[in-house]
């Protein structure tokens, strides 16, 4: 029961770094907020969004350990990036 | 672009279409073969399941090995599991041609259900194309054609990691899949490293036997038994009373854990010297070796034990593991599961992306014709007939002689009739039959109510809900992604 405790920490945590990971990069913050990103945002938005998946990747390696935790990480990541590419994908 | 790039272009495009004819179903097959368990259950529906526990349900199968395999000296108990509820028992004197008999877990009753291959048909598809030898060769040619098509498409694709957010439904249909292609494959690119990497190890020894011809006579038994310990002595030709199963399971769940057991094998079963064998669960631990214990059967003594392996042991069974996927529950299956399948619609993107191309460089010649329809079939024939299966599972008469052989004939049936429409329709048939297959899909759980002899469970109904959402996908892909409106000026089809 505690592992999927875990597992869904990891999982918010991955689909926020990759939104952040997104929202660093110039095209996508404009997409998102309408305006050019203001200077020094996107260092901030991908230090978020790196912050965010190593927080993840330690959930899953303390709810899961270590051997399967690492698989588990690699493939919610997949997962990260696709529903931050999907929920990009409606916008212009 | 230099020399390289065209170079790797060429290899990237051709070797990626002509191959991914193959690894779109292969991978499709490994991805449905991770519910290789629950999948045989659906296609047996002669076996219930209820609520059972590992000590009843070890002395149900020893009863009923009792009454019917007293003679026999090698008995067989697999126990039953949350994903194989049912106890399988085995007897006979040859280990490889046991006699096999499945009882309902709860009751003990024996059950005669259908003779068919299950969900093993995807494992045995997904490995060796059901060739054996042959076929592991050709799955490990094409694993090492993928890695090098995976290695060259991240240097073709020079702009995956600019674009790596980016997806483009509304664009241009070229765009669209390009995006596709691009994304999916870089989202999944970890997954599809590792998951052909393993593959194609496990299949080294098939493809590359040199150190089994150096070292072990060519004998890859020779090398397995050296790895896994046996313990076993002759029988002495004198009667004696076995203890019950149950307590050697007991005194086996006191080394294994509690739980841990799925196999009970008895050797010279009735002898004095008779030994039983327990096999621990890999389903916990990433790289899948299976820890045994050995007691004395008559006196419960124990005879034997390994519970630790050498480091290549546990290196080589790491990548069997990381394979095969037994570990980390339903959050894993399911991880590899849609990764699979998304590894097998970025090459369906590369492929519709190779053959527009083509088309609008060589407009509709007879050789674009048949690219296309090999193109078509593989993708979306292979879907129709992995659908087919389960219907003709479900269809062809339960005592019908020699049906799990029909089943099979079904697939490849269907398979080839795709083919055969791809050429006739030309790409029309895109979107028929991911229709088909589609429809096929959303209908499972009407087939599964009508011939499912009323016995509906969470695993039939995981298996119902699992093909409702994949026909949902298959039939918007149909509509949106293959469908003839819609279509901006200047745009061709698909």
């Amino acid at each position: 029961m505690m592992q999927f405790v875990w597992l869904a920490c990891a999982l918010c945590l991955i689909v926020f770094g990759m939104g952040a990971l997104a929202l660093g990069m110039a095209r996508h913050y404009q997409q998102v907020f309408g305006t050019p990103a203001p200077a020094g945002s996107a260092r901030r938005w991908r230090l978020a969004g790196s912050g965010a998946l190593a927080l993840a990747l330690l959930c899953c390696t303390v709810g899961w350990g270590v051997a399967i935790g690492i698989v588990l990480w690699v493939g919610l990541l997949a997962v990260g990036v696709l529903v931050s590419a999907l929920a990009l994908a409606g916008r212009r | 672009m230099n020399a390289l790039g065209k170079a790797l272009l060429g290899l990237h495009a051709w070797g990626g279409m002509i191959f991914g004819w193959l690894l779109v179903p292969i991978f499709v097959a490994g991805s449905i073969a991770v519910f290789e368990p629950e999948i045989s259950h659906w296609m047996r529906p002669e076996v219930n399941s209820a609520p059972f526990s590992p000590s009843t349900a070890t002395a149900l199968g020893e009863a009923r090995l009792r009454e019917v395999g007293g003679a026999a000296p090698i008995w067989r108990l697999r126990l039953p599991n949350g994903r194989e509820p049912s106890i399988g028992i085995a007897w006979g004197s040859n280990p490889r041609a046991l006699k096999e008999e499945t009882l309902d877990a709860a009751s003990g009753w024996p059950l005669a259900p259908r003779k068919t291959e299950g969900g093993h048909f995807f494992t045995h598809f997904h490995a060796e194309l059901l060739l054996e030898s042959p076929g592991k060769w050709i799955v490990g040619a094409i694993g090492i054609v993928l890695l090098a098509a995976l290695v060259s498409g991240i240097l073709v694709h020079h702009r995956i990691f600019s674009d790596f957010f980016t997806f483009r439904p509304g664009a241009t249909r070229r765009r669209a899949w390009l995006d596709v292609h691009n994304l999916v494959g870089v989202a999944t690119l970890p997954f599809l490293l590792m998951i052909t990497y393993t593959g194609v190890v496990i299949l080294a020894e098939a493809f590359m036997p040199a150190a089994t011809h150096a070292l072990y006579d060519g004998k890859p038994r020779a090398n397995r038994a050296e790895v896994v310990k046996s313990f076993e002595r002759p029988a002495r030709g004198e009667p004696a009373e076995m203890l019950p199963l149950t307590t050697h399971l007991a005194a086996a769940e006191e080394i294994l854990g509690a739980g841990a057991v799925t196999m009970l094998t008895i050797r010279h079963a009735g002898d004095r010297n008779a030994l039983v064998q327990a096999h621990r669960q890999v389903n916990d631990r990433l790289s899948a070796v299976a820890d045994h214990v050995t007691f004395d059967a008559v006196t419960g003594e124990l005879f034997g034990q390994q519970l630790d392996w050498n480091p290549m042991a546990y290196a080589y069974r790491a990548m069997v593991g990381l394979h095969v996927v037994r570990f980390g529950g339903a959050a894993l299956h399911w991880l590899y599961f849609v990764s699979g399948l998304l590894g097998a619609a970025m090459m369906a993107a590369g492929i519709v992306l190779f053959l527009r191309k083509r088309r609008q460089r060589h407009g509709a010649d007879r050789a674009q014709r048949v690219l296309e329809a090999m193109g078509i079939a593989s993708v979306g024939g292979g879907l129709l007939a992995c659908a087919a299966l389960f219907w003709a599972n479900r269809l062809i008469p339960a005592t019908l002689a020699g049906r799990e052989q029909v089943e099979i004939y079904v697939f490849f049936a269907v398979w080839a009739l795709s083919l055969a429409h791809a050429l006739w329709r030309g790409t029309a048939a895109w979107c028929e039959q991911f229709l088909l297959a589609g429809i096929l899909c959303l209908l499972l759980p009407v087939l599964d109510l009508a011939t499912g002899n009323g016995l509906r469970d969470a695993i039939r109904l995981a298996v119902d809900l699992t093909a409702v959402l994949l026909g949902g996908l298959l039939v918007v892909v149909a509509l949106r992604f293959f469908g003839p409106a819609r279509l901006p000026a200047g745009e061709v089809a698909p």
